[in-house]
């Protein structure tokens, strides 16, 4: 089910007014049930996965607790095969006997290896790593084994982030599924605020950039290069704004119900450098690698070479996670190269800001420094979005060039060019001049309604109502 | 509880009130200023249609249907005057429609349609180009139910006032803006826009049997029996057209063979000019769809003679 569907607003209200007319001792039950509900909308066959992985981890977690030191690693490494063999047997199996088919035919051997044409499961990425971050926390001890299987089970599926994130911890999820959830008119609104604008962000920005984006990548030799390098500028907004509205309706959506799921971005095109850049990008997965990946190798406390080497090496495995293809790896490789790149250079930039005098314009330096992360950025997502290597290697050529079509698409542009200088000052207003003088927060309510009233308004007059799926879905 | 929920409904109330009100003032707002232009675009060909045209020929269809038809030439040939209500980016929902809201006004003497080679094709395309036919959807209940074909939830979707106008406001703005502005108002063709471009790629094409590989929307074989069926308790002369393709077919497509069985049963002339050898020249189209001005002359003429031919 989609979240910017008729469907899902019906959905949403029948549940909302349910949650909180039973007693607490059914809250779960009822959020399970809708959360099944809301997944076998997509594939219903597919609940039978997540119903394996659940039951695997879920007795993997009790088991754990109870074992001995010996026997802890082989069960952690069976919960880590469940759940990483699934995914890759789903998500990856067809790209690597497609590759290893190509290395043996180059090295003479003939062999067919048939790749099964599966469906992926939708939000499989997502939710493998959150059941592994709970079985990880539990083998580590943080975190204490989940014995009600119902709890266990709707941690994993609570249906505001089954498909697309937030990817949460154990540690900020289950405790909160045995708090009663009273209502409370503070958290409808913030949650329907947050909700408003992800829709916003959804359909009036991401949706309309689409049709920009789409039509000039999906004929990329047929377009010159300023088509090219704007559509590869709306398509860094078009991707935040995507996958931060989808962020935002489920943080909305569970705060209605009195849920907190962890922040997923932090307006990531105002950073000031790469390093930045994935602080406040799709939050609950950089940190996920970092403490379950990173640190693990060493962290920051390695040789500057090992550290280098461990950069890109979880970069490109993020890549991996993105997709099974060539373009996710390198659209990850690149992005650990910029993160190399920023630390051999560290010291270099504070002393290239005092020569150039751009240590005393921060007017001047902060506009730049985020100019030019966000250039950098928007290079890399050409391997996200392109078709395929080939159209990216077309793409990078083209930029240069004046000959091709210089695609308007009508008043497309133009609604795209309003969408973002939207997106931005709301940005820049919040990291800047958050004040309590206008907008959400302002103390007079009539203010208040009329702007509520107007983000509504905009979505009828600008959004884009039949855009259809969140791209991370796929993943 | 019950306190805090008096509290919330309360504000939920108000915001539901200012965006009433705000929905309905702008909402009209945009509909006086969508309907208040000169008809000098995409936009006021379907209100010209809808609202205003007297012609007694009609040509209707998608794109191919308005730069193929030259309507001078038509009103020249068999002596009616003619418009061409053909659309870039619409198919046989529309064309119908626009015949229902015709038909509402006055009873053309001959209607020409254009049918795509892959017409009938099952794809949500024909149905989100519906929503061309929103602002029309209070003034027009003969099309309603076309409409309301594009989502289970448009009639709720409807309510508002603004929502007909999704994505106009640019073209709403830049229309008055220009509206008496002679720069902006192309020559009266009666619909037809001629292309100019001749186009410029090396090699031939083939339609395969892959391109054929679709399922049939029972949707639009309604709507194209419908067309058929009005035209005949109407006493139109209906005339079904597949206008020329570069492509060379090496079949019959799917949707043409349903569509001219059909016409056949309900002894409508159809004419199919995909394969028709005198057009497979590049110096005729400006893409591989779509005749330019010397194709659309050469066409036209031809369309008028199958016309004659058969006893007009």
């Amino acid at each position: 089910m989609l979240f910017n569907s008729f469907q899902f607003v019906i959905f949403f209200t029948i549940l909302v007014v349910l949650f909180y007319a039973i007693p607490f001792k059914w809250k779960w039950l009822l959020l399970l049930i809708a959360s099944c509900y809301f997944y076998i909308a997509y594939i219903p066959v597919y609940i039978l996965i997540l119903a394996f992985t659940i039951t695997v981890d879920y007795f993997v977690g009790v088991f754990l607790e109870k074992a001995t030191a010996r026997s802890r690693k082989p069960l952690l490494i069976i919960s880590i095969i469940a759940n990483i063999g699934l995914l890759f047997f789903f998500k990856y199996y067809a790209f690597f006997t497609e590759n290893i088919s190509f290395v043996l035919s180059h090295m003479g051997y003939r062999t067919k290896i048939s790749p099964f044409n599966l469906i992926l499961p939708i939000g499989l990425s997502f939710h493998t790593f959150q059941s592994l971050s709970y079985i990880i926390e539990v083998y580590r001890g943080n975190q204490k084994a989940e014995k009600h299987f119902g709890i266990y089970a709707l941690y994993v599926m609570f249906f505001p982030q089954l498909v697309a994130g937030p990817i949460e911890r154990p540690q900020n999820m289950l405790h909160q599924f045995y708090e009663d959830r009273k209502f409370n008119p503070d958290d409808i609104t913030a949650g329907l605020t947050q909700m408003l604008r992800g829709f916003f962000k959804k359909l009036v920005v991401a949706d309309r950039l689409a049709i920009y984006v789409n039509a000039v990548y999906n004929r990329p030799a047929s377009h010159n290069g300023i088509s090219l390098i704007t559509a590869t500028i709306f398509f860094a907004f078009q991707i935040y704004c995507d996958f931060s509205g989808y962020s935002d309706i489920a943080i909305g959506a569970a705060r209605i119900l009195g849920y907190k799921l962890v922040t997923n971005f932090n307006n990531p095109y105002l950073a000031r450098n790469i390093n930045e850049f994935w602080k406040r990008w799709h939050i609950s997965l950089t940190t996920w690698f970092r403490d379950y990946l990173y640190i693990p190798l060493g962290g920051n406390r390695v040789q500057p070479m090992h550290l280098y080497f461990n950069l890109l090496l979880v970069f490109t495995i993020s890549g991996l996670w993105h997709g099974a293809s060539w373009n996710f790896i390198l659209w990850g490789l690149l992005n650990g190269l910029y993160l190399v790149f920023l630390r051999i250079t560290w010291k270099f930039w504070p002393r290239f800001y005092t020569l150039t005098g751009l240590d005393k314009l921060d007017w001047l330096k902060i506009p730049l420094q985020m100019t030019i992360t966000t250039v950098f950025v928007s290079l890399s997502w050409v391997f996200f979005r392109a078709n395929n290597i080939h159209d990216a290697a077309i793409i990078f050529k083209q930029m240069s060039s004046f000959k091709g079509h210089l695609f308007t698409g009508g008043y497309t542009f133009h609604y795209c060019l309003i969408a973002i200088l939207i997106l931005l000052l709301y940005e820049i207003k919040a990291e800047y001049f958050e004040g309590s003088y206008i907008r959400f927060k302002n103390t007079n309510y009539l203010f208040r309604s009329c702007y509520y009233a107007l983000v509504v308004v905009t979505i009828a007059m600008l959004g884009v109502f039949d855009g259809g799926q969140f791209i991370y879905f796929q993943f | 509880m019950k306190e805090n929920l008096k509290v919330l409904l309360k504000k939920f109330l108000l915001v539901l009130f200012v965006t009433v009100v705000f929905d309905q003032t702008i909402g009209h707002a945009l509909n006086y200023f969508y309907f208040k232009h000169q008809p000098i675009s995409d936009i006021s060909t379907t209100t010209y249609v809808a609202d205003h045209c007297r012609q007694q020929a009609l040509v209707l269809g998608s794109s191919r249907a308005c730069h193929h038809y030259i309507s001078n030439d038509i009103k020249a040939g068999i002596d009616l005057t003619c418009y061409n209500a053909g659309a870039d980016g619409e198919y046989i929902l529309y064309s119908y429609a626009m015949l229902k809201c015709v038909l509402m006004r006055y009873t053309p003497k001959v209607v020409i349609l254009d049918l795509l080679p892959d017409e009938f094709k099952i794809s949500q395309q024909n149905y989100d180009r519906l929503s061309v036919l929103l602002p029309y959807y209070q003034n027009h209940p003969e099309i309603r139910s076309i409409i309301e074909l594009k989502s289970p939830y448009e009639r709720a979707k409807l309510l508002s006032e603004i929502y007909p106008f999704n994505s106009l406001i640019l073209p709403i703005v830049s229309l008055n803006i220009h509206e008496n502005n002679q720069e902006f108002k192309p020559d009266d063709q009666n619909g037809f826009l001629p292309l100019t471009d001749t186009i410029n790629i090396d090699g031939n094409r083939f339609i395969d049997s892959v391109y054929d590989n679709y399922r049939i929307d029972p949707e639009l074989v309604k709507a194209y029996r419908s067309v058929i069926q009005d035209c005949r308790s109407h006493r139109i002369k209906l005339y079904v057209f597949v206008s020329p393709l570069l492509y060379s077919s090496r079949f019959t497509t799917k949707s043409i063979k349903i569509a001219s069985q059909i016409a056949l049963d309900n002894k409508i002339p159809f004419f199919d000019f995909t394969n028709d050898k005198i057009f497979k020249g590049k110096i005729y189209f400006t893409d591989f769809g779509h005749l330019n001005n010397n194709g659309a002359k050469l066409y036209t003429a031809e369309v008028l003679a199958e016309i004659k031919a058969t006893h007009y």
